[in-house]
């Protein structure tokens, strides 16, 4: 039993996603047995039995998603002075097939030592590194560039990229849960990615944004509290 | 389980997960009996023939698969009952979970499982998962009983 009890939106977040997943699984598997039982059916209802089953792969798929975001919070370490370096070759190491297969570039300057859970300083640079992966225009070979400055409140990690950027409008909005600002099937991603992102760094007492130039590039920063 | 093959008995709470199972057992054309314990209190029962199983005949099961989380008696409990206990503690417990928690998985290989299972999303899943475990504990491994 943990020494003390975890706030109720944390617990929540951990119930819902945990004892969903039984019925989602539950519906999924009733439609594996019922589909070969069903015979021949017309077109449109087949249509349907597709629809089902595309909803509840969705809805199992967000559940995991709600999942890792509780777990941020609940499973979540003592920040402590971490090398930066280490984790972002752990974070190359995780993306080293993305990597492979982009003939992407990734570099990085000295990071030096951060006060931070190290799982989620990695995590944390999986994702940024991945977006910058991601957010390319077809065919275009990713470039990302990692730096460290200088900064009067802490440690400031900088994620450079040369991608399609982010549009003016977009605002905070790329930190919301499931918020994608391009139509299904253009890029990949279900819109978690930048929400762990924000809940890491705030969980460290930190704060995270971007600059970005449509068609040229993001640069995306957090900040994290001197050690 | 009925006759004298060995079999798998399947301790699992939840009613849909069980007839799941039953179904899948049966498209994976699996020959050994599969039974179905309801909570890790009557998992003890079976395996010690107490309580609503004291006339038991049959086997031992060749495996036990184990839910984590059951009312009464969870499967960690259960297992480290089993383990503890000098009569059952050689039957090979694998666990089938919902669980994909790390401590979850360290603690029941620290208390001695054979293995640990994740539940399958799909029927498909389910049926070839079945289909494995009837293959590999029923047919390839030598049991410590039988």
């Amino acid at each position: 039993m943990p020494d003390s009890p975890k706030p109720p939106l944390e617990r929540l977040a951990y119930a819902v996603s945990h004892d969903l997943g039984a019925p989602v699984r539950h519906i999924r598997q009733y439609l594996g047995l019922l589909k070969p039982r069903l015979g021949e059916l017309d077109a449109r209802a087949e249509g349907y039995i597709e629809r089902i089953e595309v909803a509840s792969e969705r809805l199992a798929s967000q559940l995991q998603d709600v999942l890792r975001y509780s777990r941020v919070l609940n499973r979540g370490g003592e920040p402590v002075l971490t090398a930066a370096d280490e984790a972002f070759a752990a974070a190359c190491a995780r993306l080293r097939l993305v990597i492979a297969s982009s003939g992407a570039v990734v570099v990085s300057e000295v990071l030096g030592e951060v006060l931070a859970d190290p799982d989620q300083l990695e995590e944390l640079l999986v994702e940024l590194i991945g977006n910058a992966l991601e957010f390319v225009e077809p065919g275009a070979t990713p470039s990302v560039t990692l730096r460290r400055r200088a900064s009067p409140t802490g440690v400031r990690i900088e994620v450079a990229d040369t991608g399609i950027g982010i549009a003016e409008h977009a605002g905070r909005a790329v930190f919301d849960l499931w918020r994608r600002l391009h139509a299904d099937g253009e890029y990949a991603g279900r819109g978690v990615g930048l929400a762990i992102c924000e809940l890491i760094v705030q969980r460290h007492g930190g704060t995270i944004g971007y600059e970005s130039e449509p068609g040229r590039g993001s640069t995306f920063w957090f900040e994290l509290p001197p050690g | 389980m009925t006759e004298d093959v060995v079999g798998v008995l399947y301790a699992e709470d939840d009613p849909d997960d069980r007839l799941l199972a039953r179904e899948a057992w049966e498209d994976s054309r699996a020959l050994n009996p599969l039974d179905f314990v309801k909570d890790g209190e009557e998992l003890l029962e079976y395996l010690r023939r107490e309580g609503r199983y004291a006339g038991r005949t049959s086997p031992q099961p060749g495996v036990v698969l184990l839910d984590l989380n059951m009312p009464r008696m969870d499967g960690r409990t259960a297992l480290a009952e089993i383990k503890k206990d000098p009569e059952l503690r050689r039957i090979p417990v694998v666990v089938l979970t919902t669980s994909k928690a790390s401590e979850d998985v360290l603690k029941s290989y620290d208390l001695g499982v054979a293995g640990f299972i994740v539940k399958p999303p799909t029927f498909e899943a389910l049926s070839g998962v079945l289909r494995d475990v009837e293959q590999y504990w029923m047919k390839l491994v030598r049991l410590p009983e039988g």
